[in-house]
This record gives structure tokens, sequence and C-alpha cells, in this order.
């Protein structure tokens, strides 16, 4: 029975975890404008997904500026599977 | 050492605000390597009432932690999934592609069947120059139009590389298969207006085939935007290898 992950119940995370699933890499701003949040708390939600190992960052360069890009790992899709997964039974049995 | 925590509405200073230079006191616990034990949708049971369970949720922190932004009114598991999907539909849909993307696809692959098929029949060190030359220039237009793609979106998607560039769908695969032997055929048979029918066939092939796959990739992106697995890559190279030397062989 797939159960609620604590660390994706935040909607920025979700938002952001479910965003990285239909790219295989994202770079920071590309994100937080996507998201509409500051880069604070973009960097507090990425910091905190790559702690759990949900998501992986670089270094790296675009246009000119040096940045960061996210990528989602493994462990983090599985993750995002399964509690996308009891969120969905949650709405079945809600229904 | 203990905080006072004076907020009574779910707010998140210390990791979701910018603050001064007073650090604010911690709101939630630190997150564990380890995700602690939460309520399963089983837990609820079969007879328990919405209310319920939209109060469990609100008391063990589901709910309250969806923070961060106006956009969530509520802990509503719906709103939570299609404010996700949302968000990754419209990064979806406001990718876009170089210009002249196709274009330039055709264009290098058609080249580099021709200059191959060319390099082969020629049976010297010169056609081995051609062919490698039709390679060249193919990888090279290949890189600048993905590295335009990245800089343009902020993201990258390998499929695009693997699938549109690399030609490692079964479509494009055997499209230029067939177009490449078919342009060796004639480059053999001194037939030089055939080789450009076809290497153009095999090119604009090609492209269709990387456009089909991107239309497919914005309509299911989830399921696309990953890479060929390498045994599958190893296998349409080993395949595309075994038929060049066959060609060389044969004559």
């Amino acid at each position: 029975m797939p159960e609620l992950d604590p660390h994706l119940q935040p909607p920025a995370r979700l938002r952001l975890m479910t965003t990285l699933t239909a790219v295989s890499e994202a770079e920071f701003s590309t994100l937080r404008d996507l998201l509409s949040v500051s880069d604070s708390v973009m960097s507090k939600h990425i910091a905190a997904l790559a702690t759990l190992g949900y998501v992986k960052s670089r270094k790296g360069v675009r246009l000119g500026t040096r940045t960061t890009w996210v990528s989602l790992t493994g462990p983090g899709r599985a993750a995002l599977t399964a509690h996308v997964a009891a969120l969905r039974e949650l709405i079945a049995f809600l229904d | 050492m203990s905080w006072a925590i004076g907020a009574a509405v779910a707010r998140f200073p210390d990791t979701e605000e910018v603050t001064g230079s007073i650090p604010v006191s911690p709101t939630r616990f630190e997150i564990s390597p380890r995700p602690s034990r939460t309520p399963s949708v089983a837990a609820f049971g079969v007879r328990t009432s919405r209310r319920f369970i939209l109060d469990t949720l609100e008391s063990s922190s589901i709910v309250s932690n969806m923070e961060n932004t106006n956009d969530m009114e509520s802990g509503d598991p719906r709103a939570a999934v299609a404010d996700a999907e949302a968000a990754r539909n419209r990064l979806v849909a406001e990718l876009e592609l170089p210009s002249f993307f196709y274009a330039t696809i055709a264009a290098t692959i058609t080249a580099q069947i021709a200059l191959a098929a060319a390099g082969i029949s020629r049976q010297d060190i010169q056609g081995v120059v051609l062919a490698f030359v039709g390679v060249v220039i193919f990888v090279g237009v290949g890189a600048v139009q993905l590295n335009r793609f990245r800089r343009l979106n902020g993201v990258w998607v390998a499929g695009l590389l693997s699938r549109v560039m690399a030609g490692a769908g079964a479509v494009s695969s055997a499209t230029y298969a067939v177009s490449f032997a078919a342009a060796t055929w004639a480059a053999f048979a001194q037939q030089w207006l055939l080789v450009a029918v076809a290497a153009a066939i095999g090119g604009i092939a090609f492209a269709a085939s990387g456009r089909h796959w991107w239309r497919g990739y914005r309509e299911h992106p989830t399921n696309q935007a990953r890479a060929e697995s390498g045994t599958w890559v190893a296998v349409v190279a080993s395949v595309a290898v075994a038929g060049a030397v066959l060609l060389v062989i044969g004559h």
C-alpha cells in the first residue's frame, strides 16, 4: 500500500519533483520562474531534496552565467511515484 | 534550547522565507534521510468519513505542510496533484526548438548518407575520409542545435539526443538503414542522382521521425523524456556497422 511521503507534501516540492520528471535536467532559474518562488525558497527545497537523495544538482554555465542544474534521481522518481499513487488512492477514496 | 513559536497559521519562516539577521525559530523538524512513517491510505479504513480523513491529514501536518505559495488554498489532494501536473505541463508547453531545427537535421543526414555512400563506393582512403567528413558534419551540427535548445529553454531532454539526433527510434533507424543501403548501392552503380534522392529521402524521413517523437513527448513528457537504454543504442549501432561492412564486402 503506497504511503504519503512527508518530504513531498509541500506543494512546491511536489511541483518541483513532478516537473523534473518531464526533463532530464533543468536549470535553477527556469524552475524558480516556473514555480513562482524566490531564489531562497527554491534553494532550500533543492537542498532538502538533495539531502534526501531525491534530486541531484551540479554547477554549470548557461548564457555565460554560472548556475545550478537540477535533475531527478532514481530514488527520487520512485518516491514521487509512490507519493502520487498514495494521493491518487486517497482521491479515489474521497470520491 | 527551546524556541517560542507565535504563528497561528502554518508558516515556515526558517525554511521558506527570507529573514533578517536575527535567527527565527524552527517550525519543523530536520529532515532525516529516512522518511518517517506517515498514514497510509489503508490506515483510514473503509468506513471512515471524508471529514475524518481531511481532519487527520490536517493534524498530521500533511495539509499544513502544503505551505509556501498562495495558490494552495486547501489540503485537497486533488489540488496538489493537479497543481503539480499543471506545472510540469506548463514547462513542456513552453519548450521551444531552435530555428530551422528539423531542416538542419534533414540536411545534415542527407549530406552524411551521401558522403558515406560515395566514400564507401570509392574503396580507398579518400573514401574513408569522405565518410568521416559526413559524420563530423552531422555531429557538429547536432551538437550546435542541442546546445541552442539547452540555452533557449534552460532544460535538457535526453530523449532529444537519442531519439531525434541519434535516431535511436525504430522508425528512424529503419528508414536510415534503407536509405543508406539504397544510396550506397546507387553509388557503386555510379548513379549519383539516385544517391542524392536516396540520401534526401533518408534525411527527410529521419527528421520527420524526430518531429513525431517531439509531438509524442509534448503529449506524454514523463514517458518520453528519458533516453533510450544503452543496450538498445548498442544494438542499433552494431546493426548499422554490420550493414556498412556487409555492403563493402558484398562488392
